[in-house]
Formats: C-alpha cells, sequence, structure tokens
C-alpha cells in the first residue's frame, strides 16, 4: 500500500480532511526526523518504538576474496514492535 | 539509549508545528498508527513517504521442546512487523554522530560522575570568572570520552589525577592571567558552592589554596601539584589523544615496497647475467652458420656471411670460429638470423654488395641458361642478389609464394651454388619465369621434378 492510500484510509477514521492529513504526516516524519537525530527514541503507541542502536566498528571479511575491512561505526533505525503485536496481527 | 521523546510529546509537538488542535493531532496519530496495522494486514506491507517501509512477514512454525515437562511442543507460526527505512534516512542517520553528552557516558559510570561534575563546576567558574568558556564545555566532553577508555585501563587513582589535571589547563588558563589578588577572592566563593554540591569531587582549584579547608583535600588522592605542571599535563593529553589513531590501510605503501623489490630483483638479474644475456643476443642476431645449420635442417638454406667474396672457402673457417664462440641454440636461429642484420666489421657493406653484384650481372646478361641447369625456363623474372640471411626457401616465396619452389632457385643457379646451405653473400641469383605447369602442384610430374632436384641439391649440401 501506499502513502496516499494510507492518508485515505487515516483521513476516513479520523474524520479530517486529506490534505490536513497530509501535512500533520510530514510533520510528524520531521519532528521523527529531527528527534532521531538527537538519539531519541519515539514512541508510537499501538505500534511499538523507533529506535537508533549503534553499531560499533568491526572488522568484516570480503567472502570472496578474504579481504579484511574496518567496517566503521554507524547508526541503524530500527523499529521494535510492542510487545502484544503478535496477538493483535492475528486479530482480523 | 538516551532519551524517548513518548506519545504525549509527539503529539504536542505535532499540534505545534502543523498548527492544529491537539484533538486533531491526538486522532490523526491514533488513527495512523490503527490504520497501519489494518494495512499491513490488508496488504501485507505499507509504505510511508519520508519514513520506510513496513512489511509483514510471516514466521513459520517450528518445533521445540516444554521447558517444564521436556515434551515436544510446536510454536505456532506468526507474523511480524519489519521495519526498513527509507535511503535518505537511513544514511542520515548512519553517519550522524549522535550528541555527544546522550550515548558516550552511558557505558563508563564511575567516571560519568566526575566528568559531568567537572562540566558543572567548569560553568560555574565560567559564569563567576568571566572567563571565555564557550569553548571549554565542548572540549571537555570531546576530551573525556578519548581519555576514559583509556583511563580506564590504568590504575583507578591515575584518571582521578589527569582528569582534572587536563581540565585544570583550560580552567586555570584564564584564571592564571587575572591579577592573583583576585584569584583568592574568585576562588573562596566558588568553595562554599562547590564544597555543597560534593565532596568527593574536589578538583584542584580547592588545592590552590592552601588556606582552605583541608578536607576535600585529604579525600582528593591527588596532590596540589598536578595543577602546577600545566604544560606537562597538556602533552599528556596530546599523547592519549594521538594513541589512538585512526586505522589506516597501508595499501599504497605495500604496493610501493613491492614495486621497488622488483624493481630491484630486475637490476640485480641484469648485472649478474649481463655477459650472458649480451653472448645470448648476438647469438640472435647473428646468422647461423653452415655446419650448424646443415645438422638441424637441410632445406633451409642460410647465407653466410664473409669478409671477402672471392674467396668463398676461406671465409667458411673465419666466420665458423665467431659462431662457435656464441653457438648454443642452432635451431631457433634460423628464423631470427633471416631478418636481423648485424653490424659487424667482417660483413660486407651494402656498398660492396652492390659493386658485386653489378659485377656479375655483366655476365648475366649473357647467360640465361646457367650451366648444369636440368631445367628450362621461360626467361628470367629477375635476378636478386642474396643478402646476408637470406634463403632460397624464402626467396622462392617471395617470387613464387611458396616456399616448395625453392629447388627451381637451386637448379637455376647450379653455376653459382655449389652449397645450397652455403652461398656467399651477394651472389645474384638467378629467379626464372615458371610456367603454370612447374607452379601446379597437383601435377605429378611437377611434384617428382621438386622433389629430384631437392634431392639433387641436397646431395650437394653433404
Amino acid at each position: 500500500m501506499l502513502t496516499k492510500e494510507l492518508i485515505g484510509l487515516i483521513a476516513e477514521a479520523s474524520g479530517l480532511p486529506k490534505k490536513d492529513v497530509e501535512h500533520m504526516l510530514s510533520t510528524t516524519n520531521a519532528i521523527m526526523r529531527e528527534n532521531l537525530m538527537d538519539g531519541k527514541a519515539i514512541q508510537l503507541q499501538g505500534l511499538g518504538a523507533l529506535e537508533i542502536k549503534e553499531r560499533k566498528e568491526r572488522v568484516i571479511v570480503h567472502p570472496q576474496t578474504g579481504e579484511r575491512i574496518v567496517s566503521p561505526r554507524k547508526n541503524q533505525l530500527v523499529f521494535r514492535p510492542m510487545a502484544n503485536m503478535k496477538d493483535e496481527l492475528k486479530k482480523i | 539509549m538516551a532519551d524517548k521523546l513518548s506519545w504525549s510529546e509527539l503529539r504536542r509537538a505535532l499540534a505545534n508545528r502543523a498548527g492544529v488542535s491537539e484533538k486533531e493531532a491526538n486522532s490523526f496519530l491514533n488513527a495512523l498508527s490503527g490504520q497501519l496495522v489494518e494495512a499491513l494486514k490488508s496488504d501485507k506491507q505499507v509504505k510511508i513517504n519520508g519514513l520506510g517501509m513496513f512489511k509483514l512477514q510471516a514466521v513459520a512454525p517450528r518445533k521445540s521442546v516444554d521447558v517444564t515437562t521436556g515434551e515436544e511442543i510446536t510454536i505456532e507460526g506468526y507474523n511480524k512487523i519489519v521495519f526498513a527505512p527509507e535511503a535518505g534516512l537511513k544514511e542520515l542517520i548512519e553517519g550522524h554522530q549522535p550528541s555527544a553528552d546522550s550515548n558516550r557516558f552511558s557505558d563508563i559510570d564511575p567516571i560519568q560522575k566526575l566528568g559531568a561534575q567537572a562540566e558543572e563546576i567548569v560553568d560555574i567558574l565560567g559564569d563567576l570568572g568571566q572567563s571565555p568558556n564557550n569553548e571549554e564545555p565542548a572540549e571537555e566532553p570531546a576530551e573525556e570520552p578519548i581519555e576514559e577508555p583509556v583511563a580506564e585501563e590504568q590504575a583507578t587513582e591515575e584518571p582521578v589525577a589527569e582528569e582534572p589535571a587536563t581540565e585544570e589547563p583550560v580552567v586555570e588558563e584564564p584564571a592564571e592571567e587575572e591579577p592573583a589578588a583576585e584569584e583568592p577572592a574568585t576562588e573562596q566563593p566558588i568553595e562554599e558552592p562547590i564544597q555543597e554540591t560534593n565532596m568527593n569531587e574536589e578538583p584542584i582549584i580547592t588545592d590552590s589554596m592552601v588556606e582552605q579547608p583541608e578536607e576535600p583535600i585529604k579525600e582528593q588522592p591527588v596532590d596540589p601539584e598536578p595543577f602546577i605542571y600545566t604544560p606537562a599535563s597538556e602533552p599528556e593529553e596530546e599523547e592519549i589523544i594521538v594513541q589512538e589513531p585512526p586505522k589506516k590501510s597501508h595499501f599504497v605503501r605495500d604496493v610501493l615496497i613491492c614495486v621497488i623489490v622488483i624493481l630491484l630483483l630486475l637490476c640485480g638479474a641484469y648485472f649478474f647475467f649481463r655477459t650472458q644475456i649480451g653472448a645470448w643476443i648476438d647469438n640472435l642476431l647473428q646468422p647461423k652458420e653452415p655446419e650448424t645449420v646443415e645438422v638441424v635442417v637441410p632445406v633451409d638454406t642460410i647465407a653466410m656471411t664473409a669478409t671477402e667474396p672471392e674467396e668463398p672457402i676461406v671465409a667458411e673457417p673465419e666466420p665458423a670460429q665467431e659462431p662457435q664462440e656464441q653457438a648454443q641454440k642452432p635451431a631457433p636461429e634460423k628464423k631470427k638470423a633471416a631478418k636481423a642484420k648485424k653490424a659487424s666489421k667482417s660483413n660486407p657493406s651494402q656498398d660492396d654488395i652492390l659493386a658485386e653484384f653489378l659485377a656479375v650481372s655483366g655476365e648475366l646478361e649473357e647467360t640465361e641458361s646457367a650451366a648444369g641447369q636440368e631445367l628450362t625456363y621461360n626467361g628470367l623474372k629477375t635476378v636478386e642478389p642474396i643478402h646476408e640471411g637470406s634463403r632460397l626457401t624464402w626467396m622462392a616465396k617471395m617470387h613464387y609464394g611458396a616456399k616448395i619452389y625453392w629447388p627451381y632457385l637451386y637448379d637455376a643457379n647450379r653455376d653459382r651454388i655449389s652449397n645450397p646451405n652455403v652461398i656467399e653473400v651477394g651472389t645474384p641469383i638467378r629467379v626464372p619465369n615458371l610456367t603454370p605447369e612447374q607452379r601446379d602442384t597437383t601435377n605429378a610430374q611437377t611434384m617428382a621434378t621438386l622433389e629430384h632436384l631437392k634431392q639433387q641439391a641436397e646431395n650437394a649440401m653433404k
């Protein structure tokens, strides 16, 4: 499903006009982005949390050449679903 | 992990930024999470522009064991939500260093307190002493993480010593600029708030004031002296920082070393084997000698270098000596000797050859058919003098298109060729015209004739 469709669904469910929903979605994205840059995780009620995970420096080996390289330190954006998401998904 | 942005905070921020009421923001956010799940259930994946892709992944059921009873169980299959960030967002977060305060100290608790409190003191000093503190707070967190991992390896007392010591140079310098009289004045009021905050963390500021209460000094394992060693501590700092240089690959350096080694080996080889190499090259350049050629391939005849054209017989032993010095590989020589020209004094110059040719060709016009010739030809196509390294086979190829016709050349020049393998340089070779019959390789008689002539030539070579 594409973003547009989702916006349509949200508009229906919330009763808000589509344009507003679109605007609010992009604002939400921006807020989340900024907070993630600060290293803050974002809690999404009913879904889970978006977190930053640190990937430390490590030595990786190229499978064919056998060359060893140092992979630098980096961050990963990770989604952690909420605890009872399994059950939620089972519901129709 | 540092902080979290809670749901309500997000709602508030959304309302503020988007210019909507909190109620609207609330309904939006609720709808968002709800519909996202529903959409995943129906479509298995949902893409949100600016964020990423949410997918529903099926996990297969698997066998396992009940931990209490030990009996086998099957864990049911289920669906899980998987998220992949959008490319731009991913890179943004990947390379981004989180703010220094948030993550850096989380692992290093004991010293964290020290560092955090040191910061406080610096700030307080900055406020009171009105010294430029803008850089200092930033510096300290930067320095500390570098120092702390190193410090942890050392004895516990030393990091304590180093930290206050390193901060002191920054703090003390602006402080030192002030007239000495002010120092006690400014630091005295500082003393009290510092003492209030923490008795453990008593930096050397107190130590500078010898009259000050000694309790903090006693607790502090550090002497008053470290801060005097301001210049000394700074190099320590730098050393510590330098100890952790970025890991560079030395690929370029390694390649250069290999190249240099190879070049050296080549030079060495050249010098060691120079004499032999010279001999080998000379061998290639010089035409093969008759004796050696006979042994290998009788068919290919090669001209010999001669000192004087009038003495063909004498000329034989002379050049014979030369190749004996050099002769190593007779077989491959035959091809190479043909093309190469050796600039040796024993060879007649081009002028000499031409002169001889002209002299001989004077005779030529008289005789179209030479003595001893077996076949008759339809006139001469041309007359070509033997060059150094020429061969009848090669000449046959040039004039007739195939080497196999060389016996004709032999036949036409029997009076001049006693030994087809040994022909003086400059000998004019008659190149007769061949009839189509004589060229016809399918003609049995032609082939027989050629074979016959060839036998005769070979006999002459012995």
